[in-house]
């Protein structure tokens, strides 16, 4: 989060922190430009990739990312989207569009609340919370909708998230584009965004700094559930339906992109910008090999080997910042 | 003086830490049966030697020749296996396992039989035996964390010396122990002395000193100084043989005028203290003394909001405060400086800015957005005045050293507005020049009107900077004194015994 | 000292504040049942939950030894869903049924290999690491069964997963010998008093000469060895594999070790507590089916009462350790 190099010049270990992923990702887009340029460099897939597919992952990448910050987990997010989305799903049909979306909102932030109040109050572990939040919230999900598509909605709302403004920059990318920059903004720059790095890097110096860690945590998890709710109600307007059955693969694909982007579960380590380029990682991987015509089976496995050469390079520029040091003190 | 054949002889150890060089050339014998007690200072490099003789670390150069024969241990185990074993300061125990399974761990003995198969009854029965053999009432099958810190210091005794042990060494034992406890301890050694078992001790009490050991080998930053023979010595001699010449003008106070009380307490109980009344006034520095689990950290952290209180009160320049929390005492105006700085003063990962305006936020930042040029000219200013050693204010805080890493943490107070500070052991392994910059900041901070509440357990640094004492033992205010009244030995002899027993 | 008042806690009590309160909840559950439904307490009923639990006791046996010595292991459930492939990959292609079986434990004794070796050795984030593995043996399984479930169609195959002696399922057979076996392990050798010690103070550990990082290693081969077989039995239940049958394993069955009392922490529990954790869910699943409640409730049912569980359970864990606190310290 440091975002001055400390050591006054450009060193090989400074570029290799900020720079590594985005190198990732511009080497799979130059790759993928160069091999398959009339399949992948076109309008039309790129525009797919960014307006259709990178929009959802990236807005809910943010909020684990966060609690990852925090040393916790959000397991419910994945959920949270799905029970907002169904609950919400009900009024839009009837187009009450206001009070669906107000409603799947509140439902968010109830949900990241009750996180947030078992994880800082009764002193559970963030994981073992937020999977009990998800199997309450899933059930709930599923009592309410019987366990069925709630689809067909009315286009007014779909203009939400496939609509265009001006017919030009289309709704989707602009949403993830402001709450980027609100999210990047909070956490870069403001009192908020220091107190959640503070508490995730050591709880109890945060709080006998005067931090109060506890409302710092719990509003994290708010925000997560505000997140997974907005993701909910445009995905609900993308895909012109509510499906309960999407919630698991958000949740680990979230987590995969913060990791990527450099955040860390020991805490305290990670930023808003690395978890979009972790994101897109994952997005540009996928959608390259379905233009290769690999099989989609594969597609995990490399998004594993992508995260375990992530760490490999976190690891080394940690050796060679060590060694720096050394170096430096015995000179000194 | 028992003089028996030397079991430990060491000839030009040293050894460096990156930045440091902890040990220059020390070399001293130990002979068998025989009592050594290494005396220094905080950060004279005796938990380092003796880390080095039990094998936790690796010498860099010098020879260690024990039983006769040249040794160079590669870990605990080589070391345990050739007959040393060491207590270390801090409690090494497993709180969830029973005092036997802890006695044994590493090298539970198991069934002849079928390898790998663990003989608990043999391992319960052997535990009684030493416990038994050394006088020590516990049943094997109690888990460690039942058990009270004595009584767990005890278990750490017991284990060590479960090991067939030539030479047993004990990194300040008696730290956390109850007069009664320590003359068990005592007990325990000179039966220990008498089956021809040598003993390397550490200690800071001078008094325990003349009852245990049979010589003392002094050290000083890193070196070998010189060995006496403890009946003879006068502690006059080995005091300033221990320090040096660097002492003098240490603690310069300017005793101020007192003003209104700014911290006052009502019978506040906690979880592990009771019915303590103190008081602060604007301009004092009054100190708690005790033993280290005295209760005295747990009445500052319950005042800061951080443990429980469970009954009394206390009130705060003036103001009644019911259900104290951290970030409500700051905003009052209270700071706390904990005892445990990597864990709880500073944030090791974070730069140096960073941490010097954590406490600050709200008030530097009044519209909760961070302001990068303010925040560096701020910090830039505190390592101005506190003459932080870094090379630049971004740098992580755990790459400075102790010293340095304490100043960030007064600094971080500094820029706000408190006007209470409770300091917790503030000058805890820092080194002598460091020590005398942090007593001029507490004087200046007095002379500036505030109000300081210090935790020590160096008692020279109590005597040389209070204006008052509240001595603390087993939880309780046993003894108020004025600063006419002040001595080392008056402060100890309440802090260790009770009314009944205490013999001063 | 007055050693007497905390060592002479009588024997029974001492036992008893050594059961992991979540034993409690699945008896109370028990009784409620068969008072509403005296077939839940039926011979046949009993032999139903003991099967229906049987995969998730042995998967969780590796789980509970990671979180003993205060790590985790994310790759669980890929690692049984790549066992089961390989294994029924092989059995189609014409191998024997136990050379095969053999040859998917070897899958999981080698992600486990990987895993340590990471962890321990090089000592990568175990969330990371762990996760990374869970990526790549999803993604193996996916490969191996090209996408598609596997039909073993071997009746010896499906011996083990339907096959009875007398009246006891085989599984339930596989799943007591491996819990005694370990539980035996733990409780009774080295190298269980290795992990308790390790999991208790690494530190103190390694003091004391313990080979921390072998340990650590043995411990997620062991992980690797049990999601392996476990992912045998559930292949051989349906007698056929599904690269995505372990998927969801992971997180449920960390959620039953750590309801089982057994500690992130480290150090604290053991296989009663998660065979207890284990239970909870299948007791509560089972009775919730004979009282005729609608499976979209159940999700949700049995979220909240494992929430309530795990709250009570933290709630009177601090309780009991604040009096600990006080007891300790008027002792003195």
């Amino acid at each position: 989060m440091s975002e001055i190099n400390p050591d006054g010049g450009i060193s090989l270990r400074f570029l290799l922190d900020r720079y590594s992923r985005i190198m990732i990702l511009a080497i799979i887009v130059a790759f993928m430009a160069a091999t398959k340029p009339d399949a992948f460099w076109t309008m039309n897939n790129l525009s797919a990739v960014a307006f259709q597919q990178a929009p959802f992952m990236i807005l809910m990448s943010f909020g684990m990312t966060l609690a990852i910050i925090t040393k916790g987990i959000d397991k419910s997010m994945g959920s949270v989207l799905v029970l907002s989305s169904v609950i919400g799903a009900g009024f839009v049909k009837n187009g009450q569009f206001l009070a669906g979306i107000g409603l799947a909102l509140a439902v968010g932030v109830a949900c990241g609340f009750v996180s947030g109040i078992l994880i800082t109050r009764v002193g559970v572990a963030p994981f073992i919370a937020t999977y009990g939040v998800e199997w309450v919230t899933l059930g709930l999900a599923f009592v309410l909708t019987g366990n069925v598509y709630i689809y067909d909605f009315p286009q007014e709302f779909r203009e939400i998230a496939t609509g265009r403004i001006f017919g030009l920059v289309p709704n989707l990318a602009l949403i993830t584009l402001a709450i980027f920059l609100i999210l990047h903004f909070t956490m870069g720059k403001t009192i908020f965004g220091r107190k959640v790095y503070m508490v995730g890097n050591n709880f109890n110096a945060a709080t006998l700094s005067g931090v109060n860690a506890r409302k710092t945590v719990t509003m994290v998890y708010i925000v997560n559930g505000l997140l997974a709710a907005i993701t909910g109600i445009l995905y609900m307007a993308r895909l012109n339906a509510a499906d309960p059955g999407i919630s698991a693969a958000f949740t680990l694909d979230s987590i995969a992109a913060s990791l990527i982007g450099g955040t860390s579960f020991g805490g305290g380590k990670g930023s808003i910008s690395g978890t979009i380029v972790g994101a897109l990682i994952i997005v540009f991987i996928r959608n390259g090999m379905n233009i290769w015509g690999v099989h989609t089976t594969w597609q995990q496995t490399a998004v594993g080997f992508v995260i375990i050469f992530s760490i490999f390079l976190e690891a080394t520029t940690q050796k060679l910042t060590a060694f720096a040091t050394r170096r430096r003190r015995g000179g000194e | 003086m028992t003089s028996g054949d030397v079991i430990l002889r060491m000839t030009g150890i040293t050894k460096r830490f990156p930045g440091t060089l902890a040990l220059h050339n020390v070399g001293f014998d130990v002979r068998e049966g025989e009592v050594v007690v290494l005396l220094g200072e905080n950060g004279a490099g005796k938990s380092t030697l003796v880390k080095i003789i039990s094998g936790v670390y690796a010498r860099d150069e010098g020879e260690i020749i024990f039983s006769g024969e040249p040794v160079n241990f590669e870990g605990v185990q080589q070391a345990q296996k050739a007959g040393i074993s060491i207590i270390h300061q801090e409690l090494n125990l497993l709180p969830e396992r029973t005092i036997a399974q802890n006695i044994f761990v590493g090298r539970e003995p198991t069934i002849s039989w079928l390898p790998g198969v663990i003989d608990y009854r043999k391992m319960v029965a052997d535990s009684r035996e030493i416990l038994a053999d050394l006088g020590v009432d516990l049943d094997p099958g109690t888990l460690v964390k039942e058990l009270s810190i004595a009584q767990q210091q005890m278990v750490e005794v017991v284990k060590a010396l479960s090991n067939r042990t030539k030479l047993l060494i004990m990194d300040e034992p008696t730290s956390s122990l109850t007069k009664r406890e320590i003359d068990k301890l005592f007990e325990i050694i000179e039966r220990l002395k008498k089956s021809k078992t040598s003993i390397i001790y550490i200690s800071h009490r001078m008094d325990e000193i003349k009852v245990v050991g049979d010589r003392a080998v002094i050290m000083r930053d890193g070196e070998y100084i010189d060995t006496l023979d403890v009946k003879s010595m006068s502690m006059d001699e080995a005091v300033s043989k221990m320090v040096g010449r660097t002492i003098t003008h240490l603690y310069d106070r300017h005793y101020n005028q007192p003003g209104e009380e700014v911290f006052v307490s009502r019978n506040l109980t906690g979880l592990r203290f009771r019915n303590v009344n103190i008081g602060v006034r604007s301009g004092e520095i009054v100190s708690l003394a005790g033993l280290v689990g005295a209760g005295r950290t747990e009445v500052a952290k319950a005042v800061f909001g951080y443990d429980p209180i469970l009954s009394g009160s206390f009130e705060l320049f003036g103001r009644p405060i019911k259900s104290p929390s951290p970030d409500k005492c700051v905003g009052l105006g209270m700071a706390f400086l904990p005892e445990d700085r990597k864990a709880e003063g500073v944030i090791l990962k974070m730069p140096v800015r960073e941490n010097l305006v954590s406490a600050c936020l709200s008030k530097l930042f009044p519209n909760g957005i961070l302001n990068l040029a303010l925040e560096k000219q701020h910090s830039e200013r505190f390592r101005r005045e506190l003459k932080i050693v870094t090379p630049s204010v971004d740098k992580l805080v755990g790459e400075l050293s102790g010293g340095n890493q304490q100043k960030v943490v007064v600094g971080k107070w500094l820029s706000t507005d408190c006007r209470f500070f409770i300091f917790d052991e503030p000058t805890r392994g820092i080194d002598v020049g460091a020590k005398a910059e942090i007593y001029h900041l507490l004087d200046a901070l007095a002379a500036r009107g505030a109000a300081i509440l210090m935790i020590s357990s160096e008692l020279n640094e109590v005597v040389g900077l209070s204006d008052r004492v509240y001595v603390m033992r087993e939880g309780e205010v046993v003894k108020e004194f004025q600063r006419s009244e002040l001595s080392q030995t008056a402060i100890i002899s309440f802090a260790i015994a009770k009314e009944g027993d205490r013999d001063a | 000292m007055h050693d007497a008042s905390t060592a002479g806690k009588s024997l029974p009590a001492r036992i008893l504040s050594r059961i992991p309160g979540v034993t409690y909840g699945v008896i109370i559950l028990a009784i409620l049942f068969s008072i509403i439904r005296p077939r839940f307490m039926s011979v046949n009923n009993m032999l139903l939950i003991a099967r229906h639990s049987s995969v998730l006791l042995v998967a969780s046996i590796g789980m509970t030894m990671v979180i003993l010595v205060s790590q985790i292991d994310l790759s669980v459930g890929s690692v049984m869903s790549l066992s089961g492939v390989v294994a029924a990959y092989s059995i189609r292609s014409g191998m024997d049924i136990v050379p095969a079986m053999a040859l998917g434990i070897v899958c999981g004794l080698a992600i486990g290999a990987l895993n340590g070796m990471m962890v321990a050795v090089f000592k990568f984030d175990y969330w990371i690491a762990t996760f990374g593995t869970m990526g790549i043996g999803a993604g193996l399984a996916l490969v191996v069964a090209n996408g598609e479930t596997l039909a073993v169609g071997s009746a010896g195959f499906g011996w083990i997963g339907n096959g009875r002696i007398g009246r006891v399922y085989i599984l339930t057979y596989m799943a007591v010998f491996s819990l005694t076996a370990m539980w035996l392990v733990l409780k009774k050798t080295r190298f269980g008093y290795n992990i308790y010690s390790i999991g208790g103070s690494e530190q103190a550990a390694r003091l004391s000469g313990l080979n921390v990082v072998r340990n650590r290693i043995y411990v997620y081969v062991c992980s690797g060895f049990f999601s392996a077989v476990a992912g045998l039995m559930l292949a051989s239940m349906g007698n056929s594999a599904s690269p995505i049958a372990g998927a969801d394993y992971s997180f449920d069955v960390i959620a039953a070790v750590i309801i089982g009392g057994t500690s992130f922490d480290g150090g604290r529990g053991g296989l009663f507590g998660t065979v207890m954790g284990t239970l909870l869910v299948r007791v509560l699943a089972s009775g919730l089916n004979l009282m005729n409640i609608l499976p979209t409730w159940q999700k949700a049912i049995i979220g909240i009462v494992i929430v309530a569980i795990l709250v009570a359970d933290v709630l009177g864990e601090k309780r009991k350790r604040r009096r600990d606190a006080m007891r300790r310290y008027r002792d003195e």
